[in-house]
C-alpha cells in the first residue's frame, strides 16, 4: 500500500482527476454469445490407447515414441482408490501418505501408534505385509468398440441395448482374461463412443516400507486440502514381492532425477484419473448444478458446519468431530466449489459454446447430422423430465450418508409394525418368537448419540425444505416450515420416538398405534413411501435413457474430433502433459515450488496449533537439513481424483515428484479444464529424498532409490 | 471526492511558526461519554478522538480508556508529511513510519556515490542524522466542534454556488482566527459529508531527519505483486527524528513506549493514524457511478500504463532505477482500483448497501419533518448521476488524459497553449510568456532526453482509450489514427506529427502562432478542433458537480441525524483511532495465519528461484543472519480499519506500548472503501517483535536500539 507521502499526492492527483474530469467505462457485463470454448476446455487426459504424439511434437518438440510410453505406463501402478510407481528394480513403489494411511492402520500390532509415529522398516525383514491390498501393471489394450456396438445395434430398445453392452463386457473381459491370464476390464470412452479392453498383471503381495507421521503426510490438514501454496511431505512406500515372497525384480522402474524442476519445464503425469463430465452438454451440467450438486454441497456443508458448532460445544470430544469434519471436509470442497464454478455465468457460456462448436461442425456431415442432430434436444429433453423427480426422491429419501438416525428408529417401527400384522408365521424371522423382544429392543441404537442425531436432524430437515419448499404440505406436517434449531426443536417436542422409552411404548402398543402414530418421523415415511419408490423406477428409467443418448453423443465427438480430445475420466490408466507454472492468487503470485522454509513458516505462524503442528523430530531438525531444498511444486497438468500418487515425469521418463492433490482452482476441472488457474500440486522428488536422508534417516530406502535397485 | 476538498487545506504550503505550546489538556476536546448502542460496524471503526466510542470498546474488550491514555495516544500519533502516519517513541524526538512514507525523502539525502535504496541508511550520531527538506510532521493538539457556525454561514447562500461560497469563506475565516488564538495551524475538517466540521490545531514540526533506513528491497520484499496481499514479509520501517527551531533533537511530553515481545492473537489492539478516504456513507447511485463508470475505466487505463512500465522493467532490467517509481505507483494504483471494483462488483456488498439505504429511506419518509427536507435526496442523486454517466470519459480523452501520460500528449499541450499565449498582448500573457522568460519556456517544451521507446508505448495507451470513448470510424479516430489499431495507430500518429522529434518540433515552434495552431499535425489538430466541445462538457460535469456536493452534505445531515454518532464519519486524511484484534482469515480455500515468520520471507526467497525480482532479499539478508530466530514473528493481520493513509501509524496495546507498525491491508481490505466487513478486511502491520529482532541481530543498530527500548537516547 503505497498512497501516501509523494505517492499519496499521486493519488490525491487521481481523486482530483476524478472531480475534474470524468472517467467513463461501459459496465463489465457478461455477453455470453462472445463466449468462446477453448482447445483444451475437455482438458488433456490422453488414454494409453491413443496417445498424441503429434500434438506433442507440435506443441512441445518433443517426439515420444512406443517405447517411451511403454516405459511410463508399465512403471505406473494402479492401486486401490490411488495410483503408485516402482522405484527400483527390486518392487520398490512410491505412493501417497494419504493413499497408505489404511494400510499402515491394517499392519500395526499391538501397543504401536504408528498414526502419530510414522512406521519405518529398517531391514527388508521389517517390511510388513498388507492385508487385501493389490498393485495393477497395465499390460495389455485392445479396441473392443466394434464388438460392443454391433451388440447393441442388434436390438431396439433402450433397455434391451444396456443389457446388450453389459452381456457383452462380460464376454469379452471373461473371454480376455482366460485367454491371457489377465485381470480384464473393459472401459468405455466418449461415453461409450469407443471401448477399450484393458488387461492388468495384479500383483497382491504388497508390503509397507516407511510411512511419515499422519500430520506430516497430512500437514495443514482440512483447511489446506485443495489449496497451494503448500507444504505437504504426503509420500509413503511399499513394496512389491513376487510369488516366491522374494521382492519382485522388474525392469520398468523410474529413476529419480532430483536436480529440481524449473519454470516451464515439460512434465507428464501417469496415473487413473477417477471421473470428469466434461464432455456432457450444458443442459447436463445445469441439472448438476441445480439438483445433484447444489445438495451434495448443502448436506457436506450443514454436516460441516454442525461438526463445528458440537466441536465448540463438547470440546472434550474435540478430536471425534475435528475427524468428522476432516472426512467430510473433502467433499464439501469439492462440492461447493463445483456448485460455484457451474454458477459462473461465464463458464456455462464457455461449455455451451462446446456444444454449439461441436453441432456445427455435426451439421457438415448430412448423413451423422441426420442420425445424431437431435441428441442434443433429447439430452436436454430427458433432464427436463428428471428435474419433475429428483428433488423429490432425494427429499423422500431419508435413509444413507448424513441422515439422522431418528429416520432410521422411525422406520424400523414402520417395519416391526407391518411385520405384526402379517401371521407369524409370515413374518421375518426376527420377528418372531422369541426373537422379537430384542428385536424390539434394538430398534433404538445402544451406541445412540443425542448430539449427533440432533445435528444430522438439523442438516436433513434443512435438506427436506431445501427440495421441497416452505410451502409443500409434508414440510409444514412435518416441521412446520421451520428452520434449523427451530425446526429440530419442533420435530423432537412432537415426536413419540425422540428416546427409547417412547420407541418402546410405542412398540407394545402394536402395529395400527405405529401406523397411526402422529409421531412427525412415521408420518414422513409413510406419506412418501410409495412416491420414493415409483419416482426412483423413474428416475433409474430416465437415467438409462440418458446413458445412451450420451454414447450416441460420444459418437458424434469421436466421428467430429477423434481422439484430438480426450474422452472423460472414468479411473482408466491416462497420461497427461503440462508445464511447470506459477499462479495467480490472492492478488499476486503463487511461486511455481515451495520449501521447507515454508513448512516451518506455516507451523509458527499459526502457532504449533493443530492441524499445523509437527512431531519433535520434524521441530529439532539436525543441522545438516537444508530447508531450502524445493518441498512441493505446481504444474498446469490436469488432474482428478484417483490420481493421487500419480508420478510426475519428465521427457527423458525420469521420476520428478508425486502429485497429491490439486489447488484450489482445479475442482472445477471435474468439468472444464481452465489452465490459466488449474493446477496440480506435487510433492518434489528432492524433498523426499532430504527427508528420508536427514529426518527420518532412512538411508537404505534412499541408496536404493540411488541407485535403482537394492545396495549389494 | 470530499478528500479533494478537506485536502486542499492541507496541501496548501504554509510555513507556520508555532509560538509556543498550549498546554495540551487545556485544549484537549473532552470525549463524549454518553452511551453509545448500536453501532453500525459496517461503517467501521475509524473513531475521531473527539468522539470515542467509550461504551463499546468497554462491550467488546472489557477496557475502559482513561483520560490520559487517550490524550497519550492523539499526541504521540502524528500526521506524516502530505499523507503518511507516524509516531513520536522517544523523548528525543524519535519517528517511526514507514520506508514507503519516507523513501522519496531518502532519495534527496542521498549523497554522489551512494545509494541508500539499496544499502539502507544508518546514522549511529546524532551528527549523521541528515535532514529532508520540505518534510514536517503535524502533532494534533487541539480538536474544537465549528459545526453550527459553518452550517449557519452556509444557510445565508440563495443558490449551490453561493452555499459553497458562504462554506468555504466561513472555513477560511474560522481558520486563521484559530490559528492566531493558538499559534498552532489550524485546519477545519469536514465530517459526515458536512453534516459536522471540526477544528483540528496542528503543532508542526518541520526539521525532520532521517535515522535509519532498511533497503528497498526488504522493506518492499514482493513489491507491486505482493502490495495489497497477505500473508506477507516485509520490513516496511523507517525511523526519523523531529528537531527543534535550535537545531536540538525535539524534546517530547508524548511518545509511545516499544513493546519487543508484540500483541497475541485476540489482545485488544489499537492503531493512530489518518486514513485518506472512504466511501461509506455515500448513495447506491453514487457506488454503482463508480462501479460501472469510474472504476472499470481507472483500472484498465492504470493497468494498461503499468504493463508499460513492467514490459520495460522486464526488458532493461538494468534500468531499474528508471522504472522502480513507476512499477510500484502505478501497480499501487491499479491494484487500488481492481480491488475497489471488485468491491462494488461483489452482490452481498451492494445488497448491504441497498439495504442499508432502504432501512434509512424508510425512517426519513415515517418522520415529516426529515422528509419535506430529505425525502428527495436519493431520486435527486440518482438523476444527477444518470446525468453524469452520459457524459463518459470523453473530457478525459479530449484533456489528453493526465498522470501518467505520455511525454508527447503533455508536449502538445503544453505547445497550444504556448501557441494562444503568444497570439495574446504580452502585457495579458502568463508570466512566463514575457519578456526574457519566452525563450526559456518555449524552449523547455519538449525535453531534450525524451525517451521514446516508453513514451510511443505510453501513446499507445491513449490510443486504447480513445478507440474505447469514439470507436472506430469516428472522425476522431480518423484524424488520429487512420483507424488504426496497436503499434500501427501510433507510428501513423507519429510518422505525421511534427512532436516525433525535438528537431521538427524546434522547427514547429519558430513559426507564428497562427501557423502552429493551423498546422495539420494531427495532435494539435486534436487539441484545438475539439476545444469547444471540451468547454461545454466541463462547464456542465462543473455544475453537475456542484449538485452533487450539496446534495451529498444533506445525506450526511440526514444519516448524522439519525444514527448520529453511532457511525463514525468518512475518512478525511486527519488522525483517527481504530480497535482491532489480530486475526488469521479465510482465504485461497484454507485460512491465512494471523502472523507471518521470517522462515516464510527465505521461503519466499527460495520458491521463486532466488531471483532479484521482485522476492530477492538483499545482500546481508542473503545467508541466515546469526543468532536470529526465524521463527520470530515477522508480520501481523488484524481487524483494525484502514485505508490509504494509516501507512505508518503504529499498533498498540491497551497499555499504549507499540506492538506493530501498520504498512498496508489484504485485497479485501479495499472493499472497505465502501463498506467494512471484518470477516476478511484485514490491517497488515510489522510486528514489533520481528522489527526490533531486525535491528539487533541484522542492522546491528546499537544505539537506535537502546533508544527505542528506553525511550531516549543513550
Amino acid at each position: 500500500m503505497n498512497y501516501f507521502f509523494f505517492r499519496g499526492n499521486k493519488l490525491i492527483l487521481i481523486s482530483i482527476f476524478f472531480v475534474l474530469l470524468t472517467l467513463s467505462a461501459s459496465a463489465q457485463t457478461l455477453n455470453p454469445d462472445t463466449v468462446t470454448a477453448k482447445k483444451f476446455d475437455t482438458g488433456k487426459m490422453w488414454t494409453y490407447d491413443y496417445p498424441p504424439f503429434e500434438y506433442w511434437q507440435n506443441t512441445y518438440d518433443f517426439k515420444a515414441d512406443e517405447e517411451w510410453l511403454n516405459h511410463i505406463r508399465l512403471s505406473t501402478l494402479r492401486i486401490p482408490g490411488c495410483t503408485a510407481s516402482f522405484a527400483s528394480s527390486d518392487g520398490l513403489i512410491i505412493t501417497n501418505h494419504h493413499c497408505g494411511t489404511w494400510h499402515r492402520d491394517a499392519v500395526e500390532k499391538e501397543g504401536e501408534d504408528l498414526y502419530n509415529t510414522g512406521f519405518y522398516a529398517e531391514t527388508p525383514e521389517d517390511e510388513r505385509k498388507v492385508p487385501n491390498m493389490y498393485a495393477d501393471q497395465l499390460k495389455l489394450i485392445k479396441d473392443v468398440t466394434e464388438d460392443i456396438q454391433s451388440a447393441m445395434d442388434t436390438v431396439e430398445s433402450v433397455e434391451d441395448k444396456i443389457k446388450a453392452r453389459d452381456e457383452k463386457i462380460s464376454e469379452l473381459e471373461r473371454m480376455y482374461s482366460n485367454d491371457t491370464g489377465l485381470l480384464c476390464e473393459v472401459k468405455s470412452y466418449y461415453g461409450g463412443g469407443k471401448y477399450a479392453l484393458h488387461g492388468f498383471k495384479r500383483y497382491t503381495d504388497v508390503r509397507l516400507v516407511l510411512i511419515g507421521e499422519e500430520w506430516v503426510g497430512l500437514y495443514g490438514g482440512d483447511p489446506d486440502n485443495f489449496t497451494y501454496p503448500r507444504y505437504n511431505l504426503d509420500i509413503s512406500f511399499f513394496r512389491i514381492y513376487d510369488d516366491n515372497g522374494k521382492p519382485l525384480k522388474t525392469d520398468e522402474y523410474f529413476k529419480w532425477n532430483t536436480s529440481g524442476v524449473q519454470l516451464n519445464d515439460l512434465l507428464f503425469i501417469s496415473g487413473s484419473p477417477g471421473s470428469t463430465e466434461r464432455l456432457k452438454t450444458a443442459d447436463q451440467l445445469e441439472f448438476d448444478r441445480d439438483i445433484t450438486y447444489r445438495n451434495a454441497a448443502f448436506l457436506t456443508s450443514e454436516a460441516y458446519k454442525q461438526f463445528e458448532i458440537l466441536k465448540e460445544l463438547l470440546p472434550e470430544r474435540g478430536d471425534e468431530f475435528a475427524g468428522q469434519m476432516s472426512m467430510v471436509g473433502n467433499s464439501m470442497k469439492v462440492f461447493t466449489y463445483i456448485e460455484k464454478g457451474l454458477n459462473d455465468p461465464y463458464l456455462i457460456a464457455r461449455k455451451k459454446a462446446f456444444d454449439k462448436n461441436l453441432q456445427a461442425e455435426l451439421a457438415k456431415n448430412e448423413e451423422l447430422q441426420k442420425k445424431f442432430g437431435n441428441v442434443w434436444k433429447a439430452i436436454k429433453e430427458n433432464r427436463d423430465e428428471a428435474r419433475k423427480y429428483a428433488e423429490k426422491v432425494d427429499a423422500y429419501r431419508v435413509t444413507g450418508r448424513y441422515t439422522s438416525e431418528y429416520f432410521n428408529i422411525a422406520g424400523r417401527l414402520i417395519d416391526l409394525a407391518e411385520q405384526l400384522q402379517k401371521d407369524e408365521s409370515a413374518r421375518e424371522p426376527k420377528y418372531k418368537g422369541d426373537q422379537l423382544d430384542s428385536t424390539i429392543a434394538s430398534i433404538w441404537p445402544d451406541d445412540f448419540d443425542t448430539y449427533i442425531e440432533s445435528a444430522l436432524l438439523n442438516v436433513r430437515l434443512g435438506f427436506i425444505k431445501l427440495n421441497l419448499g416452505a410451502d409443500n404440505q409434508l414440510v409444514k406436517d412435518l416441521m412446520d416450515s421451520k428452520d434449523g434449531d427451530e425446526a429440530v426443536e419442533y420435530v423432537l417436542n412432537k415426536s413419540s420416538v425422540a428416546s427409547k422409552e417412547d420407541v418402546i411404548a410405542l412398540a407394545q402398543k402394536g402395529p395400527d398405534a405405529i401406523l397411526n402414530s402422529d409421531d412427525p418421523f412415521i408420518k414422513y415415511i409413510l406419506a412418501t413411501r410409495e412416491d420414493l419408490k415409483e419416482f426412483s423406477n423413474t428416475v433409474k428409467e430416465i437415467s438409462a435413457t440418458q446413458d445412451v443418448l450420451e454414447q450416441q453423443l460420444g459418437e458424434v465427438m469421436f466421428a467430429v474430433y477423434g481422439t484430438s480430445i480426450p474422452p472423460d475420466a472414468n479411473r482408466s490408466m491416462r497420461i497427461t502433459d503440462g508445464n511447470v507454472r506459477t499462479v495467480e492468487y490472492n492478488g499476486t503470485i503463487a511461486p511455481y515450488h515451495t520449501t521447507f522454509y515454508g513448512l516451518y513458516n506455516r507451523y509458527y505462524s499459526h502457532d504449533k496449533k493443530f492441524p499445523w503442528n509437527l512431531p519433535d523430530r520434524w521441530v529439532n531438525y539436525p543441522d545438516d537439513f537444508d530447508l531450502s531444498t524445493p518441498l512441493n511444486f505446481i504444474t498446469d497438468i490436469d488432474v482428478i481424483g484417483g490420481e493421487s500418487g500419480s508420478p510426475i515425469i519428465n521427457r527423458n521418463g525420469e521420476f520428478v515428484g508425486i502429485a497429491f492433490d490439486g489447488n484450489i482452482e482445479s475442482i472445477i476441472g471435474s468439468f472444464i479444464y481452465m489452465p490459466e488457474t488449474n493446477r496440480s500440486v506435487v510433492v518434489a522428488a528432492e524433498g523426499i529424498l532430504q527427508a528420508l536422508q536427514k529426518i527420518y534417516k532412512a538411508d537404505r530406502i534412499v541408496n536404493e532409490i540411488e541407485n535403482g535397485k537394492i545396495a549389494d | 471526492m470530499r478528500l479533494s476538498l478537506s485536502l486542499k487545506n492541507f496541501i496548501i504550503k504554509v510555513t507556520f511558526a508555532v509560538l509556543f505550546m498550549v498546554p495540551a489538556a487545556a485544549l484537549y476536546a473532552q470525549p463524549t461519554l454518553s452511551p453509545h448502542t448500536n453501532y453500525i460496524t459496517e461503517f467501521g471503526k475509524m473513531w475521531t478522538f473527539d468522539d470515542l466510542p467509550l461504551d463499546y470498546f468497554k462491550d467488546r474488550y472489557d477496557f475502559m480508556p482513561s483520560q490520559g491514555w487517550i490524550e497519550q495516544l492523539q499526541m504521540s500519533a502524528l500526521q506524516f508529511g502530505g499523507g503518511c502516519s507516524g509516531a513520536f517513541i522517544s523523548q528525543d524526538g524519535l519517528i517511526m513510519t514507514n520506508h514507503h512514507c519516507g523513501r522519496y525523502g531518502l532519495k534527496t539525502v542521498e549523497k554522489e556515490g551512494e545509494d541508500l535504496f539499496k544499502t539502507g541508511f544508518y546514522a549511529d550520531s546524532i551528527g549523521a542524522e541528515r535532514k529532508i527538506d520540505g518534510l514536517y510532521v503535524d502533532q494534533l493538539m487541539l480538536i474544537n466542534d465549528v459545526t453550527d457556525t459553518v452550517i449557519d454561514a452556509m444557510k445565508k447562500g440563495e443558490t449551490n454556488q453561493q452555499k459553497v461560497e458562504n462554506r468555504d469563506n466561513k472555513i477560511a475565516e474560522l481558520e486563521k482566527m484559530f490559528s492566531e488564538k493558538t499559534h498552532l495551524l489550524c485546519r477545519v475538517v469536514t465530517l459526515y459529508n458536512g453534516a459536522k466540521y471540526s477544528m483540528y490545531c496542528y503543532k508542526r514540526y518541520n526539521d525532520i531527519r532521517v535515522v535509519m533506513s532498511p533497503s528497498f528491497q526488504i522493506a518492499s520484499t514482493g513489491w507491486d505483486w505482493d502490495n495489497f496481499t497477505y500473508p506477507r514479509y516485509e520490513l516496511d520501517f523507517m525511523f526519523l527524528r523531529a528537531y527543534d527551531e535550535t537545531g536540538k533533537p525535539a524534546q517530547i511530553t508524548h511518545y509511545f513506549k516499544f513493546n519487543p515481545l508484540g500483541a497475541q492473537p485476540g489482545e485488544p489492539i489499537f492503531c493512530i493514524g489518518r486514513p485518506g478516504d472512504t466511501d461509506r456513507q455515500l448513495s447506491v447511485a453514487e457506488l454503482e457511478y463508480y462501479r460501472d463508470v469510474v472504476k472499470p475505466f481507472a483500472f484498465h487505463y492504470y493497468d494498461d500504463i503499468y504493463y508499460v512500465y513492467y514490459d520495460l522493467y522486464q526488458k532493461y532490467p538494468e534500468r531499474e532505477s528508471t522504472f522502480l517509481d513507476a512499477i510500484m505507483s502505478f501497480g499501487n494504483t491499479r491494484k487500488v482500483f481492481i480491488g475497489q471494483l471488485d468491491g462494488l462488483n461483489n452482490p452481498e456488498l451492494m445488497d448491504r448497501k441497498k439495504a442499508f439505504e432502504a432501512k434509512l429511506k424508510a425512517k426519513v419518509q415515517a418522520d415529516s419533518t426529515l422528509n419535506n427536507k430529505y425525502g428527495n435526496v436519493w431520486d435527486a442523486l440518482e438523476k444527477i448521476f444518470n446525468e453524469k454517466k452520459q457524459y463518459g470519459s470523453k473530457k478525459f480523452v479530449y484533456n489528453l488524459l493526465g498522470w501518467g501520460r505520455s511525454e508527447y500528449l503533455s508536449i502538445a499541450s503544453q505547445l497550444v497553449e504556448a501557441a494562444e499565449q503568444m497570439q495574446l498582448p504580452e502585457s495579458e500573457r502568463a508570466a512566463a510568456y514575457r519578456d526574457d522568460k519566452i525563450d526559456s519556456t518555449l524552449n523547455t517544451i519538449y525535453p531534450e532526453d525524451l525517451d521514446e521507446e516508453t513514451n510511443q508505448r505510453l501513446l499507445g495507451v491513449f490510443e486504447g482509450v480513445v478507440y474505447h470513448e469514439f470507436h472506430d470510424d469516428s472522425l476522431l479516430t480518423q484524424q488520429l489514427f487512420n483507424n488504426k489499431h496497436g503499434k500501427e495507430a501510433v507510428d501513423y500518429l507519429l510518422s505525421r506529427s511534427s512532436l516525433s522529434s525535438r528537431e521538427k518540433f524546434q522547427e514547429l515552434i519558430k513559426k507564428n502562432p497562427v501557423e502552429i495552431l493551423n498546422s495539420d499535425d494531427p495532435l494539435i489538430r486534436f487539441i484545438v478542433d475539439n476545444e469547444l466541445e471540451k468547454n461545454r462538457i466541463s462547464q456542465r460535469l462543473d455544475e453537475i458537480d456542484r449538485t452533487i456536493s450539496v446534495l451529498n452534505q444533506e445525506l450526511g445531515e440526514v444519516i448524522y441525524k439519525v444514527y448520529g454518532d453511532r457511525i463514525p464519519p468518512d475518512a478525511t486524511l486527519t488522525l483517527r483511532l481504530s480497535d482491532g484484534v489480530i486475526a488469521g482469515y479465510e482465504y485461497n480455500g484454507t485460512l491465512a495465519p494471523p502472523k507471518t515468520t521470517y522462515h516464510g520471507m527465505y521461503d519466499r526467497y527460495y520458491s521463486f528461484g532466488e531471483k532479484k525480482y521482485p522476492w530477492g532479499l538483499p545482500e546481508r539478508w542473503k545467508t541466515e543472519p546469526e543468532n536470529f530466530a526465524l521463527k520470530t514473528p515477522l508480520d501481523f493481520a488484524s481487524t483494525l480499519d484502514i485505508v490509504g493513509g494509516n501507512s505508518g501509524s503504529s499498533v498498540v496495546n491497551t497499555k499504549g506500548e507499540i506492538v506493530g507498525l501498520v504498512f498496508d491491508g489484504n485485497m479485501e481490505s479495499l472493499h472497505g472503501n465502501y463498506l467494512y466487513m471484518p470477516e476478511k478486511n484485514r490491517a497488515v502491520a510489522v510486528d514489533s517483535q520481528g522489527l526490533i529482532e531486525a535491528l539487533i541481530h541484522v542492522y546491528k543498530t546499537e544505539n537506535l536500539v537502546k533508544e527505542i527500548l528506553d525511550g531516549k537516547r543513550p
